[in-house]
């Protein structure tokens, strides 16, 4: 029995849960407190994800309500880039969350999130990941909420209900599994077992669809991301980064769990429901983009920006070959990377200039030199220009679209990521070309250099730096990843 | 004799209560009272396990005729220990509903409802059963317009009026199944049945339908809920608990019996005309889960959005028993567990709030999060374990039925069930977020006199919320109503 | 020569009455004689039990005929039985009602009326019958307007004319019977009939359906109900108790001979016309029941209440009449007792609570429990019945009733019989309810006269009634098997 497998999730939990009662309201003993917490969390999870795999099984219900835990390959590649994530966002937060009077609230929540993004990671069957997926939604309500205002609290309300609606879809998905199942325990391959099936083959690709679509709402599919641009500008900046860098990748390792470990790829292979949904991500790549392009709050661009990109990683993942995996694996490393740094970005310009307009963003280069460059960098990333990240993770999707077994719609996917990456440079390159260029009616006797403090200058630097290294050395992930893709896709 | 003993034994403490004068003896003694049952009746629940329970006294069919099915002390347990939760937490909550005078009549009351509530599923012949829900009937009744103002006497006579309309629909069903078999007792009905009934199928259908009809009525199946909002809602949050938590469930456990033990299943599910009936019952439940919650989310009272979410409830458990199968039917009866459970938490929750804070509004419960933090916290308990979030008792019961769905191969009903589940999120959450997340501004004022319960009002309460997550995390009562549904099924 | 004796003790009682006119003996005399009559009568169920008697002085047609067979003595046992407990109850009660020159009339009525109603069910001979229904109808009339204010002279009158009009129709129908077969008796017209049918067909058509109409009319069946709610509130307590409780029983019983003595089953059950003017009655009854019960729902005065229940009583009976079945005839006649017992129980609960008080709006009833109790209870007990709570006679007469419609398939009427205990329960309801739990107005006027119980002895016929509500409904064997004895004595 790996107990400490529960450590992890517990840790963080716990923590939180006590939080106000240990910092008693002082604010140097919370970032302390905080720091070391979520620094003793990450290691612990490097050492779990070191120690190569294990599984544990408690509360045993029944055979499918029961908790169960382990650590596949799969499972160790999202708590890795979880954990890091979230260690370098808690020290931008703390600089962030600065002159907020509820910060024991955001930091409690905070941690909790921490706890329930493990669990998710490292969850072994349907139960617990469900359970999990629910439990993010509920502890992530609060960072949405955070500012109390009419608005966002009634952001919240959306966020709330269209979880709900999508886990709802995805439970009916995960009964039908379990039904029909002989397991649900995830097993690369899949668990439907044709002969229990028999007479029931037509239901398989309408469930998987409610799976896609449930799960895919915290992946901002569309039609039912609706509730981003309503929640992201409202939340602040540390929280809008870890949903799009962290939350919105748990519901990409739940849906690929679903796919590959629940329904198993040959299920779905070549059936409506596949071409469906490769049509659908397709759709709301472009969609997003041009949501993007025309969005003149920062942080709803980016918001949107990351509806584009995540179903880049969807795409990759419903084309069921092994290159567009690669691909779609690849670019849920760099977009969890570069679209921390953008919010994070977006967050210090907006805490130390109040500007949350893009056309108020002229010649901020010049006030927050640090904080553009990193911006830059990692705009640069996210567009996919070589050697960075993103490009890497485009190329073998674009590949993968192209040896498809759609060959025309893979085609025209391909043609899409193109079209959608030129967006991307159109949203992206506006803002840091006006930044550094103000252009000769620029006042600078006006200027005032507002860069921010190192908590935030040194995790933005550390997150820039990470978006464009691996892109340069990717050989090592891509082994891993292969490895991986190698055992659910034949 | 033990099963009659725990309803006698609650007979007899009724008529000592009542006449005890000093109200605080009368509360020990009622939560003394429910402590002992509770004791005898997880005694029966262990003797039960393995033998069915039969005691006659008499001759047939005019007899007394106990018969207890696991399933039965199943029950018979679920009511006596969720009533002294109730009748425990009802301690610091009855002297803020009722007049002094009266709390000992209360309690009194309470004793016969539970009595004959008990009374209900532990017998076995038809016309014993009908005379303790004609009892129970009056009691609960009572329980309502004790209040003593206008609106409880109106809801109180609504209630049981329509009761006793279903009463009357039930016998008229008994009557023609003793016309049909000549005998009163599930056994001998269920014998004569399987003799055969050629020739006599129209009284069959008849008997069925109108055992139907009365037991929508009593249980408040939509579209025949009218009485209960209004009852659940003006009713002492102690009887709201009760009532909602485990009267309605009695009624539709005699339904269970009374197709299951006395037609019985190769009878039911081999006649066209029976299954169609089965399929009505299905699909009315199928409405009042979608309705009932539409219903919920106009509320602007607390009670009375607490009071629709029940009649959404009863459609889940209508939907299992029209379901047919056995699947079905076990996640009907875990579900009695959790309505009961949870349910009754809720309303001693919101009895608690109404308390403290003089107010029924929602709307006013905005940043009581930070005044009655405990009181909140178990609010929300209640209201995820509605929604349905995993680790909570509501998840297991929305999982049995989405399995039970998906073996009856209704499958459109999985959209109801998430159709459902959303919507009561669409209406429990906004009141946790209010209270939790809502910005207090004006509110600060009127908050400001706000106190947290006393801990002896608290105590019964997080019982039940601790029961809330143990129920749903160990195996113990799936295994128990495994083997209760293979006795009558 | 016992149902003679019977007769004869209460109309020698009624002539007692008006000669001595002294308070005490009258109630003494009236009381006596309705003792006298109940036991002869109770005598005469046991020897009827074992062989019908009969007595005959004359020539057919025009003659005094009796025959009195187990249920004619069962009919005759139930009037003079409950006759008994309204008149004792009379002794405590009227006072208030009537002034006290008029007591002697009030009880030579009671006594006559009850002696005319004995006489309706004993004898055989329908002149003689037609005679003492006539006399019945003016003694009952009697009752209403002795309280000596205009609007019970309104309702009295307003009852003796439609109850005029009903005999004149019955009239007519006997009359028809008469040429048909040339026999004035009830035996003599059967077994005419049984070999005379041929040709006469339409006449028996025409006799039944007047027969019917009058007996409506006489007995309140709805639509022809509308002198009922005001004759019966207008009227003292005890009359009302009597003309509910029993007047009404005896021309329905009327009608039951002649439809199964008089016609006989098997000629009434095999012509299509007849069977259907008898499903014609059955659905007035079930319309009755709602009807009848609704019109109560609407009232806020508690004696026109009371009445009004009595029209949608009156309505199960005639259904069970209308079956055309043993089973339904033996319901409708298990609750012409049900019936004559729990509704005296109500109305004099209500007078006794109207007297006390001086208030007949139940709105204005809140808290009486706390100073009514006894009355209250009685009350109560009276509603539950009506309601058809088990232990209660009203929950066997259900019973009965559903019996009696599973085995004449008509399965719908089920649903009306569980509607109208429903619509009962509305009205009694909320009477006992506000009752027990409601809160005594003490701003009324009431108040201060503190509504102070009354005496037990004036309540203990009452209570004999209550009890036999609950008697009845625990031990119905005897009264079941003697009334089915009675009934397969005249199929």
């Amino acid at each position: 029995m790996s107990f400490w497998l529960l450590i992890p999730i517990l840790l963080p939990i716990a923590a939180g849960a006590a939080l106000p009662a240990v910092t008693g309201g002082k604010r140097g003993r919370l970032q302390v407190y905080v720091a070391a917490v979520v620094a003793a969390n990450t290691v612990i999870a490097l050492a779990i994800a070191n120690a190569g795999y294990a599984g544990l099984r408690v509360l045993e219900i029944t055979p499918v309500i029961n908790l169960f835990l382990r650590t596949d390959d799969l499972a160790r590649f999202f708590l890795v880039l979880a954990s890091l994530l979230w260690l370098a966002v808690t020290f931008y937060a703390f600089a962030y969350i600065e002159r907020e009077a509820k910060d024991a609230a955001f930091f409690r929540f905070f941690l909790m999130s921490y706890g329930a993004v493990a669990g998710a990671a490292m969850s072994g069957n349907l139960f617990t990941l469900y359970l999990f997926y629910e439990l993010i939604t509920l502890l992530t309500y609060p960072l949405v909420v955070y500012s109390g205002t009419p608005a966002a609290m009634k952001a919240g309300v959306k966020y709330l209900m269209y979880s709900f609606f999508g886990a709802g879809l995805a439970l009916v998905a995960f009964v039908f599994v379990a039904h029909f199942g002989v397991t649900t325990d995830f097993t690369p391959g899949g668990v439907l077992d044709r002969a229990l099936l028999a007479g029931n083959e037509g239901l398989l690709p309408f469930m998987f669809l409610l799976a896609f679509l449930g799960l895919g709402v915290k992946a901002y599919i569309w039609p039912l991301f609706d509730w981003v641009p309503a929640s992201y500008p409202l939340a602040p900046a540390p929280a809008a980064a870890l949903f799009s860098g962290v939350v919105s990748k748990v519901a990409v390792l739940a849906i690929i769990r679903t796919t590959f470990y629940l329904f198993g790829a040959d299920f779905i292979f070549g059936t409506w429901v596949q071409t469906a949904l490769i049509a659908i991500t397709m759709f709301t790549v472009f969609s997003g983009s041009m949501l993007a392009y025309k969005e003149k709050l920062f942080a709803r661009r980016l918001a949107y920006s990351s509806v584009s990109q995540l179903s880049y990683v969807l795409f990759g993942i419903i084309l069921l070959n092994p290159l567009a995996f690669l691909g779609a694996l690849l670019h849920v490393v760099f977009h969890g990377i570069i679209k921390t740094a953008l919010f994070l970005c977006a967050g210090a310009v907006s805490r130390k200039t109040g500007k949350t307009y893009v056309y108020e963003l002229r010649g901020i280069g010049k006030a927050m030199p640090i904080t553009m460059w990193c911006f830059t960098l990692a705009a640069l990333a996210l567009v996919g220009i070589p050697p960075t990240g993103g490009f890497i993770s485009k190329w073998h999707l674009a590949m993968g679209g192209i040896t498809s077994n759609h060959p025309t719609l893979g085609f025209v996917g391909a043609g899409m990521l193109m079209v959608s990456a030129m967006l991307t440079a159109g949203y992206l390159v506006s803002i840091f070309a006006a930044a550094f260029f103000p252009g000769h009616n620029y006042d600078y006797k006006k200027l005032v250099n507002t860069e921010p403090g190192k908590l935030m200058t040194v995790p933005l630097i550390i997150l820039a730096a990470l978006a464009i290294l691996p892109g340069m050395f990717p050989a090592s992930l891509i082994e891993y990843i292969n490895g991986i893709a190698n055992v659910i896709i034949q | 004799m033990l099963p009659i003993t725990i309803m006698l034994f609650l007979l007899v403490m009724a008529g000592v209560i009542a006449s005890v004068k000093a109200n605080a003896t009368a509360k020990m003694l009622a939560v003394g009272a429910f402590a002992v049952a509770f004791g005898l009746s997880a005694a029966l629940l262990s003797q039960s396990a393995n033998e069915t329970i039969r005691l006659v006294i008499g001759a047939a069919p005019w007899n007394i005729y106990v018969l207890v099915t696991p399933l039965a002390a199943f029950m018979v347990c679920l009511f006596v220990g969720v009533s002294l939760m109730v009748v425990w937490a009802s301690a610091n909550l009855v002297d803020y509903d009722i007049e002094p005078a009266r709390i000992p009549m209360y309690y009194a009351l309470v004793c016969v409802l539970i009595a004959s509530l008990v009374g209900v599923v532990i017998f076995g012949s038809l016309f014993n059963v009908f005379i303790l829900m004609e009892v129970s009937s009056f009691a609960a009744a009572g329980i309502i317009v004790i209040k003593n103002r206008p609106e409880n006497m109106r809801a109180g006579l609504k209630y049981l009026t329509l009761s006793i309309l279903g009463s009357s629909f039930i016998l008229m069903g008994i009557i023609t199944l003793y016309a049909l078999t000549g005998s009163l007792s599930v056994t001998g009905i269920h014998q004569s049945l399987s003799a055969g009934y050629a020739g006599n199928e129209v009284a069959a259908y008849n008997a069925l339908m109108f055992i139907t009809i009365g037991v929508a009525l009593k249980s408040g199946l939509f579209p025949m809920h009218i009485a209960f909002p209004d009852a659940y809602s003006i009713a002492p949050s102690v009887s709201s608990a009760l009532l909602s938590g485990l009267v309605q469930k009695a009624y539709i456990f005699f339904y269970i019996m009374v197709l299951h033990k006395a037609f019985g299943a190769e009878i039911l599910l081999n006649d066209r005309v029976m299954t169609t009936t089965l399929q009505l019952v299905m699909i009315l439940g199928a409405a009042a889960m979608i309705a009932g919650s539409a219903m919920a989310l106009l509320q602007t009272d607390l009670k009375r959005m607490i009071a629709y979410s029940s009649v959404a409830q009863v459609g889940y458990f209508f939907l299992g028993v029209g379901m047919g199968t056995r699947l079905g039917l076990f996640a009907v009866v875990f579900h009695f567990l959790t309505h009961a459970v949870t349910k009754a938490m809720l309303f001693l929750v919101a009895g608690s709030v109404i308390r403290q804070t003089g107010s029924r509004e929602i709307g006013d419960m905005a940043g009581l999060g930070t005044k009655m933090r405990v009181t909140m916290a178990l609010f929300t308990v209640g209201a995820l374990s509605m929604v349905g979030i995993p680790l909570l008792i509501g998840f297991n019961s929305k999982w049995f039925f989405a399995m039970g769905i998906f073996d009856s191969s209704h499958i459109w009903l999985l959209a109801v069930l998430a159709l459902s589940s959303l919507l009561n999120g669409c209406y429990y959450l906004p009141v946790v977020v209010r209270a939790f997340f809502g910005d207090t501004g004006g509110e600060a004022v009127r908050l400001r006199s706000v106190r947290e319960c006393a801990v002896r009002g608290l105590a019964p309460i997080v019982c039940l919320a601790l029961l809330v997550v143990a129920f749903a995390v160990i195996s113990g009562p799936v295994s128990y109503i495994s083997i209760g549904i293979d006795s009558i099924w | 020569m016992l149902p003679i004796a019977i007769i004869l003790t209460l109309f020698a009682a009624a002539a007692l009455c008006l000669i001595f006119k002294a308070d005490p003996a009258v109630k003494l005399i009236a009381v006596a004689a309705h003792a006298a009559a109940f036991v002869l009568s109770l005598v005469m169920m046991h020897a009827a039990a074992a062989e019908p008697i009969s007595v005959i002085l004359g020539a057919e047609p025009w003659n005094f005929y009796v025959l009195v067979t187990p249920l004619d003595a069962f009919m005759a046992a139930l009037f003079t039985g409950v006759g008994l407990f309204i008149v004792w109850a009379s002794a405590g009660m009227i006072g208030h009602d009537i002034d006290a020159p008029r007591l002697p009339a009030y009880y030579a009525l009671m006594c006559a009326l009850v002696a005319t109603l004995c006489g309706v069910v004993v004898f055989e001979n329908f002149v003689n019958v037609f005679l003492l229904v006539e006399a019945s109808s003016f003694a009952a009339a009697g009752l209403v307007i002795i309280k000596n204010k205009p609007e019970n002279l309104k309702a009295g009158l307003k009852y003796l004319s439609l109850s005029i009009l009903g005999s004149s129709f019955i009239l007519m129908g006997i009359i028809i019977l008469y040429f048909i077969t040339d026999a004035l008796s009830i035996t003599g017209i059967y077994a005419s009939l049984s070999h005379n049918l041929a040709g006469n067909e339409d006449s028996v058509r025409n006799a039944l359906i007047f027969i019917t109409v009058g007996t409506a009319l006489k007995s309140a069946l709805f639509p022809l109900h509308i002198w009922l709610p005001d004759a019966h509130s207008t009227a003292p307590a005890p009359s009302s108790a009597i003309l509910s409780g029993l007047v009404l029983k005896a021309y329905i019983f009327l009608y039951i001979k002649i439809l199964h003595k008089a016609i006989g089953a098997d000629i009434l059950l095999n012509d299509h016309v007849l069977s259907t003017i008898l499903g014609a009655v059955m659905i007035t009854g079930a319309t009755a029941m709602i009807a009848g019960s609704v019109m109560a729902l609407l009232q806020t005065d508690i004696k026109r209440l009371i009445a009004y229940s009595s029209v949608s009583q009156i309505g199960y009976i005639f259904m069970g009449i209308g079956m055309g079945t043993q089973l339904g005839l033996f319901a409708a006649m298990f609750h012409i007792l049900a019936h004559a017992v729990t509704k005296p129980v109500l109305f004099l609960s209500a007078g006794s609570i109207v007297e006390q008080t001086h208030n007949r709006d139940i709105e204005k009833m809140s808290g009486l429990w706390a100073r009514m109790r006894v009355t209250m209870a009685l009350f109560t007990t009276g509603a539950l019945s009506m309601i058809g709570i088990p232990l209660f006679m009203g929950f066997n007469s259900k019973w009965v009733f559903a019996a009696g419609i599973i085995d004449s398939q008509h399965y719908w009427l089920l649903g009306v019989l569980a509607f109208s205990a429903l619509l009962n329960g509305s009205y009694y309801l909320p009477i006992v309810f506000r009752a027990i739990f409601g809160k005594f107005n003490t701003e009324d006027e009431l108040a201060d006269q503190s509504a102070p119980e009354r005496p037990l002895k004036e309540l203990a016929p009452v209570i004999c009634l209550a009890s036999l509500i609950i008697i009845f409904a625990l031990f119905s064997g005897p009264v079941t098997s003697y009334i089915l004895i009675g009934i397969s004595s005249i199929w």
